[in-house]
Formats: C-alpha cells, sequence, structure tokens
C-alpha cells in the first residue's frame, strides 16, 4: 500500500510540472494585457533576430532619386529619409540594437544591483552603510548625464553603450532589493528556519532569494523600457550607435532637422520605442501577478 | 528523572546603541525528560527571550548571555558555534511559533519546506523524505496529506498553518519542542485541538515540551509542572496542581486571582494594579515589590531569596523562615 501511494506521489510531481507550462499559456490567453505584451515582446525578438531578411530593403542603401518619399509611395510603406533610405527597413534593422540593449543591461544592471542590494540588507553594518552611500551619491546624479558622461568616457559601441547603461542603471536595483531584503530577514518564517537549523548561505539564496523576484521582475520590466528609451537619446545625442547603422535613437536624431517637412522620419521610430516599452512593461505586469503564488486562481 | 534541559543562573544583556538592558536575570529551571514545562507570565517578563536563548537564537550582534549556563542534553548551548548550534536546530532542540500566518515562506509549498530540515540533518533518499513528511503531517491530524505538500501556505487556514508549523517541527523527532505561545492567534476551538494533538505527540514519544503562555488555562490543562516569570526572573516553580491549590508567591496568587469564574459573574474582573516594570526600573529591592499587596519594608530594600517549601519554590520574603520556608541557593 505505501508502495502504490508513493508511486502515486512521484507521478504527481512530474504531472504538476508539464501542468504547469500548459497553464501558462493558458493563463495567457486569458489575460489580454499579458498576451498583447507576450505579441509584442515575440515579434521584437523574432525581428531582432531575422530583421536583414525581413527587411524589404538594405536599410544602408541609398538613393538620392527618391530622398525623402512620404510614406505609401513607390513601395516605402512608412516612407524614405533624406538620404533615400527605406525607413521600415531601418526600423525593423535597428531592433536588434534596442533589443539587445534593453535586455543585456537589464541582465547586467539588475545582476549587480541584487547583489549588492541583498549584501547590504542581509549582512548589514559598515558594509550597507558604505555601498548605500555609494548608491545615495549616484541617485543624486541624472540617470542621463551620468550615462552620457560615462559613455563619453567609455566611447562608443554597442558594448560601451551597454557598460554604461548598467553603470548607471545598477542602483535602483541596490536600492529597491535592499529594502525587500531587509522586510523579508525580519519576517517570522525566516526565524522559523534558523530555528530549524538552516544555513545561512541556504537561507539567503534559497529563502530570501525567490521572495525578490517578484520585485526584480516588475523592476526589470520597467527597467527594459527606461533603457531603451536611454539608449535612444543618447544615440539622439550623439554618444550612442553611429551613423550610417541603422538604430531607432539615432533615426530620430537625424530626422530631427526634418521634423517640419517630414514627419514620418521621427514619427515611426518614436512610436516602435512607444510600442516596445508598452509590450515590456504589459508582460513585465502580467508576469508578476502569475508568479506570485498569492495571486493564482 | 534526567534533567534533559538545566537553565542555570542565566543573565541576559540586550544592547542598544549605548544603553544596556537585563530582560533576563538569574533565571534557574529544569525541563526533565517526558515532562512538558509551563513557562507562564504577563507581556515583557522575558518568557520569550528565555526560550530564543535555549535555541541560541537571541541576535549575536545586540544581545549577550552575561553569566549562566544552558546545558541542554549535558552539552553547553550558550557556548556553541554557529555551525554547532545549527545541527541541534530542529534536529534535537525545535520551536514552534505564535504566528502561524507568517511562519511558513510564502513562496514555496507544504512540501519543499518540510523537505528543508531533513536535508539538513538526515540523510534520506527523496522518497523516504517525502514518506516520513506525509506520515508527521498525518501524525498531526492532517487528512489529504498528500495533497497539501504541494499547496501554498495561503491556501491552508490558521489552524492548518499551525499544524504545518508543528509537523515542521516533530521532522526530526527532536528531544525538546518549544512552543512560543502556540495557540495565540487561533480561535479557541482551534486551539483546544492544537493542545490536544501537542499533549497527545508528547505522551506518545519520549520528548519534553517547554511551553511558554500567557494563558493559565491553558498551562493547568497541559503542563506537568510551571515555572511563574515575573521582570525577567523566575519567581515560583510547582507541579501544576501545588501551583494552582496552593500558590506561594503574591504575583501567582494575584494571576489566578484575575481568572474569570464561571460561577461568579457579578464584578469587575479581578486585575493586579500597575504594570510589569521594565528592565531599567528595577531597584534593589523585590521587583513585584510596588504591585504586591503584602510588600513591606523589607520588600522594598532587599531582593527576596527563593525559598522552598518541599517541591515547591519561590523567591519571596513571605516565606522565609519564620513560617518555615527553607532557603535554598
Amino acid at each position: 500500500m505505501t508502495t502504490k501511494s508513493e508511486v502515486n506521489v512521484v507521478k504527481g510531481s512530474t504531472r504538476r510540472k508539464s501542468l504547469r507550462i500548459t497553464n501558462f499559456f493558458k493563463k495567457l490567453l486569458g489575460n489580454w494585457s499579458g498576451f498583447v505584451g507576450f505579441v509584442i515582446i515575440f515579434l521584437l525578438i523574432i525581428i531582432s533576430i531575422f530583421g536583414k531578411q525581413i527587411a524589404p530593403y538594405d536599410p544602408m542603401y541609398t538613393d538620392f532619386t527618391k530622398k525623402l518619399l512620404p510614406p505609401l509611395t513607390e513601395g516605402h510603406l512608412l516612407g524614405t529619409d533624406q538620404l533615400g533610405r527605406d525607413v521600415l527597413s531601418r526600423i525593423i534593422v535597428g531592433a536588434r540594437v534596442s533589443v539587445i540593449i534593453g535586455l543585456v543591461t537589464v541582465l547586467v544592471a539588475g545582476t549587480f544591483g541584487t547583489i549588492v542590494g541583498i549584501i547590504s540588507g542581509y549582512f548589514r553594518g559598515w558594509i550597507d552603510v558604505v555601498l548605500m552611500r555609494i548608491v545615495d551619491v549616484q541617485l543624486s546624479f541624472p540617470f542621463i548625464l551620468l550615462v552620457l558622461v560615462v559613455s563619453a568616457i567609455t566611447g562608443t559601441g554597442l558594448r560601451n553603450i551597454i557598460i554604461s547603461l548598467a553603470i548607471g542603471g545598477w542602483v535602483i536595483f541596490a536600492r529597491v532589493i535592499r529594502s525587500e531584503v531587509l522586510a523579508i530577514r525580519e519576517k517570522e518564517f525566516i526565524t522559523a528556519c534558523v530555528a530549524t537549523g538552516v544555513k545561512r548561505s541556504h537561507i539567503l539564496f534559497k529563502h530570501i532569494l525567490p521572495n525578490l523576484i517578484t520585485p526584480i521582475i516588475i523592476l526589470g520590466s520597467l527597467q527594459i523600457a527606461t533603457y531603451i528609451i536611454a539608449e535612444a537619446s543618447i544615440s539622439f545625442l550623439g554618444f550612442g550607435v553611429q551613423p550610417p547603422a541603422p538604430a531607432w535613437g539615432n533615426m530620430l536624431s537625424e530626422g530631427k532637422d526634418y521634423i517640419f517637412s517630414s514627419w514620418w522620419l521621427i514619427t515611426f521610430p518614436g512610436i516602435a520605442i512607444l510600442i516596445t516599452a508598452l509590450g515590456v512593461n504589459l508582460f513585465g505586469d502580467w508576469l508578476r501577478d502569475t508568479l506570485d503564488p498569492e495571486f493564482v486562481e | 528523572m534526567t534533567n534533559l534541559l538545566e537553565v542555570n543562573n542565566l543573565n541576559i544583556c540586550f544592547r542598544n546603541g549605548k544603553s544596556i538592558t537585563q530582560p533576563i536575570r538569574n533565571v534557574n529551571f529544569t525541563v526533565r525528560s517526558g515532562e512538558i514545562l509551563g513557562i507562564v507570565g504577563e507581556s515583557g517578563c522575558g518568557k520569550s527571550v528565555t526560550s530564543l536563548a535555549v535555541m541560541g537564537l537571541l541576535p549575536p550582534k545586540s544581545s549577550e548571555i552575561t553569566k549562566g549556563e544552558i546545558i541542554f542534553n549535558e552539552q553547553h548551548i550558550e557556548k556553541m558555534s554557529e555551525k554547532q548550534l545549527q545541527n541541534i536546530r530542529g534536529n534535537e532542540v525545535s520551536m514552534i511559533f505564535q504566528e502561524p500566518m507568517t511562519s511558513l515562506n510564502p513562496v514555496f509549498t507544504i512540501g519543499q519546506q518540510l523537505m528543508e530540515p531533513l536535508k539538513q540533518h538526515k540523510s534520506l533518499t527523496k522518497v523516504q523524505r517525502k514518506e516520513r513528511i506525509i506520515e508527521v503531517l498525518k501524525q498531526v491530524g492532517i487528512p489529504r496529506a498528500e495533497q497539501i505538500i504541494d499547496e501554498y501556505p495561503h491556501q491552508l487556514s490558521g489552524g492548518m498553518r499551525q499544524r504545518v508549523m508543528i509537523s515542521l517541527a516533530l521532522l526530526c523527532e527532536p528531544k525538546l519542542l518549544i512552543a512560543d505561545e502556540p495557540t495565540t492567534a487561533l480561535d479557541v476551538t482551534i486551539q483546544a485541538q492544537i493542545l490536544e494533538l501537542l499533549k497527545r505527540i508528547i505522551a506518545e514519544t519520549n520528548m519534553s515540551m517547554m511551553l511558554i503562555t500567557h494563558d493559565l488555562g491553558v498551562i493547568a490543562e497541559m503542563c506537568h509542572r510551571v515555572v511563574v516569570m515575573y521582570a525577567g526572573s523566575v519567581v515560583e516553580e510547582a507541579s501544576v496542581e501545588e501551583l494552582f491549590d496552593n500558590p506561594l508567591h503574591p504575583y501567582t496568587k494575584g494571576l489566578l486571582k484575575s481568572l474569570p469564574s464561571q460561577n461568579e459573574r457579578k464584578s469587575a474582573l479581578y486585575s493586579i494594579a500597575g504594570q510589569v516594570p521594565r528592565p531599567n526600573e528595577l531597584g534593589q529591592g523585590c521587583a513585584f515589590a510596588n504591585r504586591c499587596e503584602f510588600a513591606t519594608e523589607r520588600c522594598l530594600t532587599a531582593a527576596p531569596p527563593v525559598f522552598s517549601v518541599a517541591q515547591h519554590k519561590a523567591k519571596c520574603w513571605l516565606l522565609d523562615e519564620t513560617v518555615g520556608g527553607v532557603f535554598s541557593e
């Protein structure tokens, strides 16, 4: 009899795992905003991987006979720019820069900031004081200004942009995660854990960290959008992706001179940034609700 | 009966910035194997601090055991390293907390949380662990234990969560169970069930229990012996029958008098005037002197020693040699 129940128990847990994955998609379909966010992100990733294949024209091909064509003329769906390059193709190919910057920066800044936050919040003492004063000093600086200064030092290029955005961005993670850890470490279940003889390192990584996933996801999804916009801003100011390579930010930057005569040059990259930020936020919001066990059902 | 736990002359200090308070002064008591010892007293008497000290759970930076010893199973708990303590906690000494609602980690299923002490202390296979968990869950009276292990804490009621907490404490079959107000947060019917359960488990296994409560009704129901604490020290120690039939210390008398009685409902409930003095307000005399109806000149100037009358001990001048008390210690 015991063997029978034993087998049932083991079976139950594997069935539960596959159930969880189908449940994930079921819930995604049931929630329109999460679904929209998911679709936007999915499309963005596809576009950033296969951008060159999808784009109807070569984004670098210049044709002065066809410059500044308005949208829907001569086969150019979103028109052409001052050098006769296809705007749609440039947006599609430029998506890769935005996606890579958003995701990689959030990974780098998020990981570093979370580690600092956990150390600060869990161990307290002098290390907390030192780390948090560094964070305070950095938070008193405007984010964009700091990123500009750092990228002026590190130089342009994708890697350097990510480094400077991460240097500018980790502090928010550190501060938020620290406050979360402070709240969690005083919870009774942590004391209960210590009382059952669990090791400190185990408590930190197995009990405190999983409770941080919700704030990390919320903050991360908000920050992805911030980083994409920040990259666009520094590209706009000339420190980011250098022309002629297409990126949404430098498209805006180049298009601003033609804002009164050719509105489509800045409108469409702007919309692309907006939709990306929206999609990431919608999906992050939904993910938060789904991952929190208390929100389920 | 052998003594499983001996607390001898325990003194604990808390440091808060520069100010030092001493919430525990010269506490002595023993827990024998197989018995339930009740620790009773008002809020702020040092009951919980004492129990945390026994677990070695006092915050290391802000508190310190300045004097005395805690001997569990012939080992000195106060001298142990963190590593040695980890081996004892949850394995030989377990604790049940007051708040079942917050004592379980909200992001893990019950099964995952119950795995933890077993992983830490016992070398069992995954299947054996699962069997043991289900066995213990059934022991604490949880129906459909096989399903409960895949559920999250918020899906359970308060009484169920407290049962889970109890099973968490019982998993490694500890020698001593410390229950810090285990039923305070539960409603009365569930309280009775949980107490009944604890009593049954103690009787079935050869476990000892330290039951901390402010509820004399619980004490009367559950315990073999009782320690009454007041302002950080033990004021009376006796068997439960002796304590209720013949309380010696005026504080215990006051506590018993303040219980509502089933027979008389005429007047307002009795209460002991005043409050428990804070640790920094204690003078030289008896800590209870300012609230005691029998206080004399001597009570205000000198702290009373412990006098014993047969097996009954109390810390009060009223019991001195003139009434046959024997000076002990």
